[in-house]
């Protein structure tokens, strides 16, 4: 469609005075054109204003202006150049300092003192080789990390993928052990410090969770989980050191995700503790939280709440989103009440108005239609 | 293209075709066309002095070389009359002759490196001598880049020496122009390298590598080129003068006076590179007369492009409507989504307001009111009312709903004033025999009425191309900022309507440019603006509770205060006025005009301006101003006025 005609369909759908169109169709324009449209479901003639303006007929006259400031106002996008902003700076933000302060540690040194010392700095590039980075998903993009640390980091550190088979694990340890021969270091051919990097957490439920089986027995599940299995078959050779530090880092996290993770990991260690090989030390990082108002508030935004519950089809549940504890999905899995749309994919932690599609065979309430549609990885 | 409304027109336009594309003949005219003798601009230093975007950088790229050889070629190529009218402005200026260029005319840009010259640490002289050195070198640089963009083989181009610059050009490099320039390359190369470095050299190594002063200017007269018998003649262009400091400033206008500089030379300045005395007494006394903004002295001729004198302030007003109108039409051309709709023009702006039922119910009562309040006689009422409609009767641009009664209302409080107040025991009056009326319907009572409707009951009033054009007052950028908010407005219906309608009503239009006025006033951001805004404020008090008499003494009110000339010449007693005055005039916060006649003495105007006025609902027509002192007014600035 073009968009002239999108524009002027907005402006019928909505009412506008003339001024108020002018205002809005800048806006418009400049977001649609340095972020909106790049939303990888949109395609040619069917991009961002004409997705708006067939998400807002859904709503009764009255309701759209609400829907469209909650668009206008609250929607946070992050575009594919942010997230890679947030890849470029994971190294230096988030793994280097802790590097440092380990080896200043090690030395009784302040970190700024590592690299006077030529011995501090020989250790700062052990103590790096000795850094494992797993992704979790293809969302923690590992190749731009790698092409961003050219030089730092050696691709035999970096994994896309967390079960990893034995030949793998094997292959690993074998290239560690060459490099640290170069380094003419003496520590032994184990990882320190594994990182499992993903994109985003909204919950943290992905990545650590309890579920109640058929049998009414409580289970551990989710990736660490799956990860920690990987490492325990990873072979005859030692992989980690005996006080290896996990580091749990996601590009973009929320609070909530941070606290449960946090929580949980302490739990399931506790709980599974002679299951698998724990390690000594946990960190969850990121390089992005959103703030502690950043979700929507039920109460503050009453006129928003009181649509996601108007505008609703239950038919969009599934098993998958009942996992979040919350039925209801009008606030997101499990309630996190999200107004994020990455480029990639809408996470379904965001309000479902912003995603969900009523189907045919599924739909028992409301026709729902999604502003960016989400692509559905679990049915 | 990218949007001509947003851009500064002399910035972004690549080559000189799209230059040539938005110019306006007009716009030269209302500063060029003072001048019957196009000779006294090629032989005499001029200095072009004005606010930023009144049009000064856009006047040196026309009068440029190539510009104007592009302009001929145009001419021939098209049939478009603006390209025809420029170029016979081009004849009338002396730049053309027979269909040949006989000017040569470059431009360069006083940037700041050459302020670094000054803080090198040498010693007056010599850094005077460098930044005068390095003028003749980008000068001698320009032309040779005017003759490669014209087409012109430079190594056939030879120097035409003034009558006594012979040896000096040998000096410089002798009589092919090739030479010169390599000179002139190596003099640039080595000062521009010398503002860069940390360390300068000692003035004599400097000196050394130099090999004395370069001073093309007082050597050169002409150039001969390949193909042309006559000789043209060089026109040196330096714009953005201000950016001198004093003593340098002085310096080049010292330079350029000299009796053996015979090309043409121009130079064109922001007003803050004037000193106070010369911004804001200057005309009002000494030898040397102002005349249309122009003062001209044996040597130089100082062109105030936006000072006109009283007297031909509504001359050039008009000029302005016309060139506003052709500019307007010019940018809107050059927007796609406009052009191919048919949308160029803002002359289908509505000018003749529509009121609400609300508002017309309100303006109806303001006779009643007034004629019980003040005690008119109802005959006379009726005679007034008589008149008022028989003069709105004859006009198509006032709603009579409104305006009609609100001018009624007016004029009975100016009976009222003229008419012996009776005592209250006076049991017999007679109201048969009431005073005569004296008082008259015209434009400026209407003018009156339309502000007093605004403050009243917000009944907008500012409409039409050239109510938005004479906000502009006669600048260029202050202009295209308050149309392109129409403009956008218009884009907007026609993507809403899609009906290529060329009209806005005048609430949206008045709505649009009080906005705009209002963001302008925000984000004046030039040296001293936080005293400027509050002399503006204090302006505008005085202004509106003038205008909103009511007997709307002044007709359509004030929007300018008047201080008396003589008192106005102590001006430098109050420093810190005066510089708040030097930039708000220099930033067009306001106008000086002096030598307004008024209640038998010569007044010194300040007219708020466009921006102002929009903001603040005041009137557009010129002369109404409320008298001040200059102790008020630094009152304001020190925020102790009641």
């Amino acid at each position: 469609m073009h968009e002239q005609t999108a524009l002027r369909m907005l402006n019928q759908v909505m009412g506008w005075s003339l001024e108020r169109s002018q205002e809005e169709f800048q806006w418009l324009r400049l977001i649609s054109a340095v972020k909106y449209d790049s939303y990888r479901d949109f395609l040619a003639g069917m991009r961002f204003l004409e997705s708006l303006v067939g998400w807002l007929l859904q709503f009764d006259p009255s309701d759209r202006e609400v829907a469209y400031d909650f668009v206008r106002r609250r929607l946070t996008f992050i575009s594919a150049v942010e997230r890679e902003r947030l890849v470029d700076n994971m190294y230096p933000r988030i793994v280097l300092p802790r590097i440092l302060q380990d080896v200043a540690d090690d030395h009784h040194i302040a970190p700024w003192q590592v690299y006077t010392s030529d011995k501090a700095r020989h250790d700062l590039e052990v103590a790096r080789r000795r850094t494992l980075f797993l992704g979790l998903s293809d969302g923690a993009r590992l190749d731009s990390f790698r092409h961003a640390n050219v030089g730092r980091i050696s691709n035999e550190q970096v994994v896309v993928g967390t079960q990893l088979d034995q030949e793998k694990w094997g292959d690993l340890i074998k290239d560690l052990k060459k490099d640290l021969g170069k380094l003419d270091s003496t520590k032994p051919s184990t990882f320190d410090t594994i990182y499992l990097v993903d994109d985003f957490a909204g919950s943290g439920t992905s990545f650590l969770r309890t579920e109640t089986s058929d049998q009414g027995k409580t289970e551990w599940k989710g990736k660490l989980l799956r990860f920690l299995r990987s490492l325990n078959s990873a072979g005859p050779e030692r992989v980690h050191s005996d006080d290896w530090k996990l580091v749990v880092h996601h590009l973009i996290m929320t609070h909530k995700a941070v606290e449960h993770l946090e929580k949980a990991i302490a739990q399931v260690r506790g709980d599974l503790k002679d299951e698998y090989p724990w390690f000594a030390k946990f960190e969850v990082t990121c390089s992005y939280l959103f703030p502690t108002e950043f979700p929507l508030d039920a109460k503050t935004e009453a006129e928003f709440h009181r649509l996601t519950k108007k505008y609703y089809d239950p038919g969009i549940e599934t098993d998958a989103t009942k996992k979040g504890g919350v039925d209801h999905l009008g606030m997101g899995y499990a309630a996190c009440a999200l107004p994020l749309v990455l480029d990639h994919n809408t996470p379904n932690n965001t309000v479902a108005l912003l995603w969900a599609e009523s189907t045919a065979k599924k739909r028992k309430g409301h026709h729902m239609r999604p502003l960016f549609r989400r692509r559905q990885r679990h049915s | 293209m990218p949007n001509p409304f947003q851009q500064r027109a002399s910035e972004f336009r690549r080559n000189e075709a799209e230059f040539l594309a938005t110019l306006a003949p007009s716009l030269f005219r209302m500063t060029l066309d003072h001048f019957d003798d196009p000779q006294e601009l090629l032989t005499k230093t001029v200095t072009f002095t004005a606010p930023p975007g009144s049009g000064k950088t856009t006047l040196s790229r026309f009068f440029q070389y190539a510009t104007l050889k592009r302009l001929l070629e145009q001419v021939q190529r098209t049939s478009d009359e603006t390209y025809e009218e420029l170029r016979d402005l081009a004849i009338e200026r002396g730049f053309v002759q027979d269909d040949r260029l006989i000017v040569c005319g470059a431009r360069i840009s006083f940037e700041r490196d050459y302020r670094e010259l000054s803080l090198i640490g040498y010693t007056p002289q010599r850094s005077h001598e460098l930044m005068l050195s390095l003028v003749g070198a980008r000068a001698v640089l320009a032309w040779r880049q005017a003759f490669i963009d014209a087409g012109i083989d430079c190594s056939q181009v030879r120097v035409i020496p003034t009558p006594l610059g012979e040896a000096r050009l040998e000096h410089l490099g002798g009589t092919e122009f090739s030479d010169i320039v390599e000179r002139a390359t190596d003099v640039e190369r080595i000062i521009y390298r010398l503002t860069a470095s940390f360390i300068p050299p000692s003035e004599d190594e400097l000196l050394q590598q130099l090999g004395g002063q370069f001073y093309p200017l007082l050597a050169i007269d002409g150039f001969a080129i390949p193909g042309q018998e006559e000789p043209v003649r060089p026109l040196l262009m330096i714009d953005d003068a201000h950016w001198a400091d004093r003593d340098q400033h002085h310096a080049l206008m010292t330079h350029l006076t000299l009796r053996e500089v015979t090309i043409a030379r121009w130079v064109l300045q922001r007003m803050e590179a004037l000193a106070p005395n010369d911004m804001l007494i200057w005309g009002q006394s000494g030898a040397t007369p102002v005349i249309d903004g122009i003062q001209r002295q044996r040597t130089v001729v100082d062109i105030r492009m936006t000072q006109a004198s009283e007297d031909m302030r509504s001359g050039v007003r008009r000029k302005f409507r016309r060139a506003a109108a052709e500019i307007a039409a010019r940018y809107m051309a050059h927007i796609p989504d406009l052009s191919r709709n048919g949308i160029t023009s803002l002359a289908g702006l509505e000018v003749r307001p529509v009121a609400t039922a609300k508002q017309i119910e309100l303006a109806q009562r303001l006779p009643e009111v007034a004629a019980q309040n003040l005690g008119i006689p109802p005959v006379q009422v009726e005679q007034i009312r008589q008149r008022v409609y028989d003069f709105i009767g004859k006009q198509t641009d006032y709603n009579v709903e409104t305006v009609a009664p609100a001018m009624v209302s007016i004029l009975l409080h100016r009976q009222f004033k003229h008419t012996p107040q009776h005592s209250l025991f006076d049991a017999h009056k007679d109201e048969s025999l009431a005073e005569e009326v004296v008082v008259e319907a015209g434009p400026e009572v209407a003018a009156g009425a339309q502000v007093h409707l605004w403050h009243k009951f917000a009944v907008p009033y500012l409409g039409g191309l050239d109510v938005v054009a004479d906000l502009g007052m006669e600048n260029v950028e202050t202009f295209l900022q308050l149309a392109w908010q129409l403009v956008r407005l218009l884009e907007t219906q026609e993507v809403i309507r899609g009906d290529r309608s060329t009209s806005l009503t005048v609430k949206q239009q008045h709505d649009a440019l009080m906005k705009e006025g209002k963001r302008i006033m925000q984000e004046w951001s030039f040296p001293h603006a936080v005293s400027v805004r509050k002399l503006v404020n204090g302006m505008v008090d005085l202004c509106v509770k003038r205008s909103l008499e009511p007997n709307a003494p002044l007709g359509g009110g004030a929007n300018a205060i008047g201080i008396e000339q003589t008192k106005f010449a102590q001006i430098l007693d109050h420093p810190k006025l005066a510089e708040a005055l030097r930039f708000g005039i220099a930033y067009n916060a306001f106008t000086l005009t002096p030598g307004r006649k008024a209640k038998g003495k010569l007044w010194t105007l300040l007219e708020l301006g466009g921006p102002v006025i929009a903001a603040c609902g005041l009137t557009t027509r010129r002369g109404g101003f409320v008298t001040t002192t200059l102790e008020a007014l630094s009152d304001m600035i020190s925020g102790a006025t009641a």
